[in-house]
């Protein structure tokens, strides 16, 4: 029951996901952060399997740190989309596919801001906004607690307030 | 077999100071309808470490990129950024392994590895062909590295690497000693504590060149108006 959310604005994207780390029915943690820092101004939430989620991200997350250190710029957000869903693909067709929900949001100097949606399937999209997981709290039967806010514009990434959700 | 390679390096210095760490090279003189920027031989491999090579250029391509993948190979392994020892132990070992197999020749470069441990420890250390490595405080590579080291030997005390700038300075007059024109041919990169690798622009160094000259010259004044009196 895990939740991701993201929206484009004019210049900057807002991403959220929810800090629950369950194992079946037990919440293991209830202040689980699911969002990777790719570069400066590129965020991956990342949500499904247990364990494919954190060793899929850092993959990518320490192949684009290794881009920026061999040619001195940083990817930008489009080629660090396909750059993930390049490797899911390969991996989904092997012995050891990852299943994992990815939400991949960035700034670009030249494009400006961007969201993109993949799935465990490798399917991309680039959307203005897009969600993984129910994220219903009136309707459901379980609620997810808090969320964890941040903000991607021009000057790089920002934590919002995190989001208690529940009577006041 | 490896001495003769030093006539013709171009020359290098690495300084340690207390919060910086400081790479000066010898820029070699490009030809005129040559692009300045395609000849680079200052190189971040992690965000708070860099080298500087001395040789053959296309050989420190292979380490460099081999030392770059890992320093984030370590990363995702052990969570942690590499120390500027393992790093160069990793070079090191490189190097060596093609000293020792056969069909392989060695790689044709000196390196001088700066950066910060992440417990904030300045660190430089210099490798060979041979694959040894040494950490040193103060070093010189290159065309007349003997000259230079003397220099530093005379000059690298705790006062004259006291600030940063001081530290940045040393280095610049180490190079200048035995490059013939001065600051244009000058490559200075910059590690501070916790901040990535800065290279100095040439705006930069002409200035500082102007104040190590004018402070040459006080110092002659000096030493005339001693004499006279």
């Amino acid at each position: 029951m895990e939740y991701l959310i993201g929206i484009q604005g004019p210049d900057f994207v807002l991403v959220a996901a929810d800090n629950v780390a369950a194992s079946s029915i037990i919440q293991m943690k209830h202040d689980y952060d699911k969002m990777f820092k790719l570069s400066e101004k590129i965020l991956l939430l990342c949500v499904g399997e247990a364990g494919d989620t954190v060793q899929f991200a850092e993959y990518i997350q320490k192949n684009v740190q290794l881009y920026k250190m061999r040619n001195g710029y940083e990817l930008s957000p489009a080629a660090a989309a396909n750059f993930t869903r390049k490797n899911l693909a390969d991996y989904l067709r092997s012995r050891t596919p990852y299943h994992v929900n990815l939400l991949l949001a960035g700034y670009d100097e030249t494009d400006g801001p961007g969201l993109y949606y993949m799935d465990y399937l490798s399917a991309l999209a680039k959307a203005p906004f897009a969600a993984h997981g129910y994220g219903l709290n009136k309707r459901f039967i379980l609620n997810l607690p808090s969320f964890t806010v941040r903000l991607i514009d021009k000057d790089g990434i920002h934590d919002m307030e995190k989001l208690p959700v529940g009577p006041k | 077999m490896y001495f003769g390679m030093n006539e013709h390096i171009m020359k290098q210095v690495g300084i340690r100071g207390k919060d910086i760490v400081v790479l000066g090279v010898e820029k070699k003189s490009v030809a005129k309808l040559q692009e300045e920027r395609t000849v680079r031989k200052i190189c971040a491999l992690d965000e708070h470490v860099c080298m500087a090579f001395a040789g053959l250029t296309a050989d420190a391509r292979i380490v460099i990129n081999r030392a770059r993948v890992e320093c984030q190979s370590h990363r995702l392994t052990v969570e942690d950024p590499v120390t500027v020892e393992y790093i160069t132990r990793y070079i090191a070992t490189l190097k060596q392994r093609y000293t020792q197999s056969n069909g392989r020749r060695p790689f044709g470069i000196s390196a001088l590895i700066v950066g910060f441990d992440y417990d904030g420890t300045p660190r430089l250390y210099q490798t060979d062909p041979s694959g040894t490595y040494h950490a040193w405080k103060a070093n010189a590579i290159g065309r007349s590295a003997k000259t230079v080291r003397e220099f530093l030997e005379k000059n690298y005390t705790d006062e004259s690497i006291a600030s940063d700038k001081d530290a940045i300075k040393l280095a610049i007059k180490a190079l200048l000693e035995v490059v013939q024109s001065g600051g244009k041919n000058i490559e200075l990169a910059v590690i501070r504590r916790n901040q990535p690798l800065k290279i100095l622009e040439s705006k930069e160094i002409e200035t500082l060149v102007a104040e190590i000259e004018k402070e040459k010259e006080e110092e002659a004044e000096k030493k005339k108006q001693k004499k006279s009196s």
